[in-house]
């Protein structure tokens, strides 16, 4: 069997006296979709941050697509996030001054040169074709969303971290995003997406809840089992 | 490359209103180097002109010039036989580099009938240009027999504007006219002023003078320099400085100098710290920004270049204005202050430019460091 | 907060510098000049005619109206005393010295006279206080003419037999220091040593300078000078308060002569001298003091110029750091405004925060903006800088007003926003 994407070894996430994530072990199979639930303050966006590069843990040990991730330098974790990572946020995030089409752009720039037909391409996937000049400030928050799916893909990334990507939308755009989402998992991308909603959640091949940093239990696909991280 | 200008264009008209406030406060401190610069360059110039108002700072005599006084019992007429130098020779000297108010002077004991009176001959058109202090109520003589009345004359003669008063020297007789009073505090309100050939006329010595004052531009070439040059064109007289005029304007015109460049230079504090402040507010705006752009992967080198490249164009274009800000300022300071044409500084326009852009640079390192420091987990949570 | 309060420092620091140099520029300046020398001379009222040709007397009569220099210790009591820098009489006379006819000058090089205790002092138009102590000052052509160059040494005051001879007239004469000359006059003869050579360029170089009391005995007088010149600290006349400029002091109502009595400008300096020496004629010397006053108005003018251009340059920078202060605590702004205060409320919290600040820093910018002034002044000019107290209120409010001024448009655009936008930090 491949070796899986992600591999997290024991992740501990302080601030101070404050323990965001707490002995957390997780590993995400190439192609699965895990959705990682729990309330406020469970330490579910530390850990994506952590797997997504924007963080360092304060203690334990990260290997993504076969690389070891803790330690390195942050010119290196900078690497990792432009080469392989697509990160989808809550509050999307766009750059308020560039286009649809320049965000997406800008995220190829960082990587290696923007090139403007293949960003093209990339938000006609994801049904922006014919918004691709405007402002994020013209644009609904499914449309932004949307843009920020594009983003995160253009430089094919081997994961796609989103961070509760229907948040902040309406149900009829929520349908349209898990619309992509669900395509991307069926193209076999690696998915691991954080959420506080219980359908998104059971949209994944695998869920894991999150509590006080710690984890409490997961699931797969229909069943549910108790357990204890290190049997993961 | 063509992507990064992208950017840049979008970024800067994004925040065009904050951008022209940093663009502002870079045009005010250029324009304060810059006025600075093109007002400085000529402080010197313009303080030195502005202190010849005192006069001659240097002096010709005719060398071994015997004694200029006669005791009680000689008569006073005979007492001058003393040697001149020839107008004719004064003409070169005219034209010495820095030279910018020559008056000779011949000087006699007259006769009048209230009594003894010095009688001065000398370049009253060029007086009148050296001699700024010289206050006259009346009328500048013109003519060949028109005269100038110290105060202190007219009163010991008995003498008004309009009298007539006859002149004597040895045998020679001359009738003349007072058209004007003459005060000065100084030794002039005890004398008599007549042009120049009423009195070589009256002494018997055409185109001789006795004493040249001279008054020489020190802020355009050293006073040493302009004495050796008088000296040589002068061989047969004596270049001497008057020691009172020469030293008191170099002490003043080094204070004034030393003055204006430390103001200068606590002006520039100001001028970096407007542009510090402001480069530092957009930062912290642009913590958000930076954030993102960290997340998506951005490095190092890729941030600096982009904050850079908007601070270089803060820079320059705010440099610009400033500069010709600074110098439409200079030239008003100049024309109002010192009454003169402040000509551009050459090196003015790259001088404030350098300044302004090392400035912006310098003012824009830190609060760019701050900025690329941003941990980007924390500003996309909203911190 | 600790940046805003260091940019008001800053700014403040150099508002004060520069507004402490910059209102007293024509004092400091004015005191370089004196370098020029004396601008004021005093001659015998009904004095005669003089008979000078370049400083050099041709015929001195023998009978002359003279001033009493005992009385110039008087000029030390005047209103402006402290303007008074120096003065020095002399006497010139035509003596023979080897069948020359040479000019011999008799003044004060480097005297020391006292104001004794009890000596009525001018403290106003209308006061006098008498003097507690007394105090002793020096004066003479030392203090008035600091250009006078000397090769050998100087003339002391109380040394009758001691003489200082210009270069040029030593040279025409084949006088060398230590040389012993016999000067005779009207019957009188004196002997004296050469000890020094002047070098001046001027007419000084024509004459031999002795001590006073020397040259009066030469005419069998006890005391006497033909003429005082005195150094006087003046300020122009625009330093004169503005409803009073162009006035005829004759023409004034008395309340305003009082004020223009006590202003150190030439006209008033002139009739306090008079008033202490009733005897004579007290003139200024145009050839100085004019080119000095239209200089120290130009000064006075580009240094104006250049402090409100400073002052709008710090002002926008202390501005620039309040600005950058609030839009800092915009979360702060939201969820006041969140929880229900309005703009007064909202306003007042950071008004006041601001108005604290414009003190704090103001009264630290004071501090070091005088530290500033007085180096810059010890710096440039001779004497140390004369900051006027004007200053601290004027630093105090112009930093507060900044500081507001800045606080005050930031918070007012902030309160415009939603509170969302501002918790949300967009």
């Amino acid at each position: 069997m491949a070796e899986p994407m992600v591999q997290a070894i024991r992740l501990s996430r302080s601030y101070g006296d404050v323990r965001a994530l707490d002995d957390v072990s997780i590993t995400v199979e190439r192609g699965e979709w895990l959705s990682v639930m729990g309330p406020s303050g469970s330490g579910k966006t530390t850990l994506l941050n952590i797997l997504g590069g924007l963080d360092r843990p304060t203690s334990g040990r990260l290997a993504v697509d076969g690389s070891e991730i803790t330690g390195v330098s942050s010119a290196d974790l900078a690497r990792f996030r432009r080469e392989t990572v697509g990160l989808v946020f809550q509050q999307f995030h766009l750059v308020q001054y560039l286009t649809a089409l320049e965000n997406v752009m800008l995220a190829q720039y960082f990587h290696s040169m923007a090139d403007e037909v293949e960003a093209e391409n990339a938000l006609q996937a994801v049904g922006m074709g014919e918004r691709l000049h405007h402002l994020p400030a013209q644009l609904s928050g499914g449309e932004q969303q949307r843009v920020c799916i594009a983003r995160a893909l253009i430089n094919q990334p081997k994961i796609i971290l989103a961070d509760e990507p229907t948040g902040n939308l309406d149900k009829a755009n929520e349908e349209i995003v898990l619309d992509i989402l669900r395509r991307l998992h069926a193209q076999g991308h690696t998915l691991i997406v954080v959420t506080h909603d219980i359908r998104v959640g059971d949209l994944a091949d695998r869920l894991v809840t999150l509590d006080h940093g710690r984890v409490m239990r997961t699931k797969t696909n229909g069943e549910s089992v108790e357990g204890r991280s290190d049997e993961l | 490359m063509s992507f990064a200008l992208r950017i840049l264009s979008a970024s800067l008209r994004h925040q065009r209103a904050r951008l022209s406030v940093a663009a502002l406060a870079m045009a005010l401190g250029s324009a304060l180097v810059s006025g600075l610069v093109n007002l400085s360059g000529d402080v010197g110039g313009n303080v030195g002109r502005e202190l010849r108002a005192y006069g001659a700072n240097l002096v010709i005599r005719p060398r071994e010039q015997p004694l200029l006084v006669g005791s009680e019992a000689l008569d006073l007429g005979a007492v001058l036989a003393a040697s001149t130098i020839p107008e004719s020779d004064l003409r070169s000297a005219e034209r010495v580099e820095g030279v910018v108010g020559l008056v000779p002077y011949l000087y006699v004991v007259a006769q009048t009938d209230g009594g003894p009176a010095i009688l001065a001959g000398l370049d009253l058109v060029a007086a009148q240009t050296l001699n700024a202090w010289w206050q006259v109520q009346g009328l500048w003589p013109k003519a060949e027999d028109e005269v100038l009345a110290g105060i202190r004359a007219a009163a010991a003669l008995n003498l008004k504007p309009g009298d007539s008063l006859t002149i004597r020297y040895g045998r020679q007789t001359r009738d003349v006219r007072v058209v004007g009073l003459l005060e000065t505090g100084g030794a002039e309100d005890d004398q008599l002023f007549a042009d120049l050939p009423t009195v070589q006329t009256l002494t018997g010595q055409p185109g001789q003078v006795g004493l040249v004052m001279v008054g020489a531009l020190t802020s355009v070439r050293p006073l040493e320099a302009m004495v050796k040059e008088l000296q040589t064109l002068l061989p047969e007289a004596e270049v001497g400085t008057l020691q009172q005029f020469a030293k008191a304007e170099a002490t003043v015109l080094d204070k004034v100098r030393l003055l204006i460049a430390l103001v200068a230079g606590l002006v520039l504090i100001a001028g970096a710290l407007t542009v510090a402040g402001t480069l530092n507010t957009i930062a912290i705006e642009r913590r958000g920004e930076v954030g993102l752009m960290k997340a998506l992967g951005a490095n190092d080198r890729r941030l600096a270049g982009l904050f850079l490249g908007e601070a270089l164009t803060v820079g320059a274009a705010g440099g610009m204005v400033g500069y010709l800000a600074g110098l439409a300022l200079a030239v008003a300071i100049g024309r109002n202050v010192f009454e003169s044409t402040i000509t551009p500084a050459v090196w003015g326009l790259p001088g404030t430019l350098l300044v302004g852009l090392g400035v912006t640079l310098a003012a824009g390192l830190v609060p760019m460091r701050q900025a690329m420091s941003v941990d980007p987990a924390r500003t996309l949570r909203g911190e | 907060m600790l940046i805003a309060v260091l940019a008001v420092t800053t700014g403040a620091s150099l508002a004060a510098a520069l507004l402490g140099i910059s209102l007293d520029i024509t004092g400091q300046m004015g005191r370089e000049l004196r370098a020029y020398g004396a601008n004021i001379l005093a001659s015998p009222a009904n004095g005669d005619l003089r008979l000078e040709i370049g400083g050099v007397p041709v015929r001195v009569p023998g009978e002359r109206t003279l001033l009493d220099e005992n009385e110039l210790v008087k000029l030390k009591t005047i209103f402006w005393r402290h303007n008074i820098v120096g003065f020095a009489p002399y006497l010139t006379n035509l003596v023979q010295v080897n069948g020359q006819t040479v000019a011999l000058t008799g003044t004060w090089f480097d005297r020391l006279l006292t104001l004794p205790k009890g000596a009525a002092l001018r403290t106003g138009f209308a006061n006098t206080q008498n003097a507690s102590v007394d105090t002793t000052f020096q004066t003479g052509v030392r203090t008035i003419a600091p250009w006078w160059q000397v090769q050998g040494d100087w003339v002391q005051d109380d040394d009758l037999t001691s003489a200082m001879a210009g270069a040029r007239l030593a040279q025409r004469m084949s006088w060398q220091l230590g040389d012993e000359i016999v000067a005779m006059t009207m019957g009188r003869t004196a002997r004296f040593r050469i000890v020094g050579l002047v070098n001046t360029g001027g007419y000084e170089e024509d004459q031999v300078f002795v001590a006073l009391p020397a040259a009066q005995g030469l005419l069998g007088l006890a005391k006497g000078a033909d003429r005082v010149q005195i150094s006087a600290l003046v300020e122009p006349d625009s330093k004169l308060r503005p409803d009073l400029r162009g006035l005829d002091p004759s023409e004034m109502t008395p309340d305003q002569y009082a004020t223009w009595y006590c202003s150190p400008i030439m006209g008033a300096i002139l009739t306090q001298i008079r008033e202490a020496m009733p005897g004579a004629e007290v003139a200024r010397i145009r050839q100085i003091s004019q080119a000095e006053v239209d200089f120290l108005d130009r000064i006075g003018l580009l240094m104006s110029l250049l402090t409100i251009i400073a002052l709008g340059g710090s002002a926008l920078a202390v501005m620039t750091a309040m600005t950058a202060s609030v839009m800092e605590r915009r979360a702060e702004i939201g969820l006041m405004k969140a929880l229900g205060a309005d703009e007064r409320q909202v306003g007042m919290i950071f008004l006041s925060e601001a108005a604290l600040i414009g003190l704090a820093g103001g009264a630290a910018g004071y501090a070091l903006g005088l530290g500033l002034a007085k180096g810059l002044a010890r710096t440039v000019f001779s004497a140390g800088a004369n900051v006027p107290a004007v200053v601290l209120p004027i630093t105090l409010l112009l930093a507060m007003a900044v500081a507001l001024l800045g606080s005050a448009l930031p918070v007012r655009q902030a309160m415009r926003l939603d509170p969302v936008r501002l918790l949300r930090g967009k």
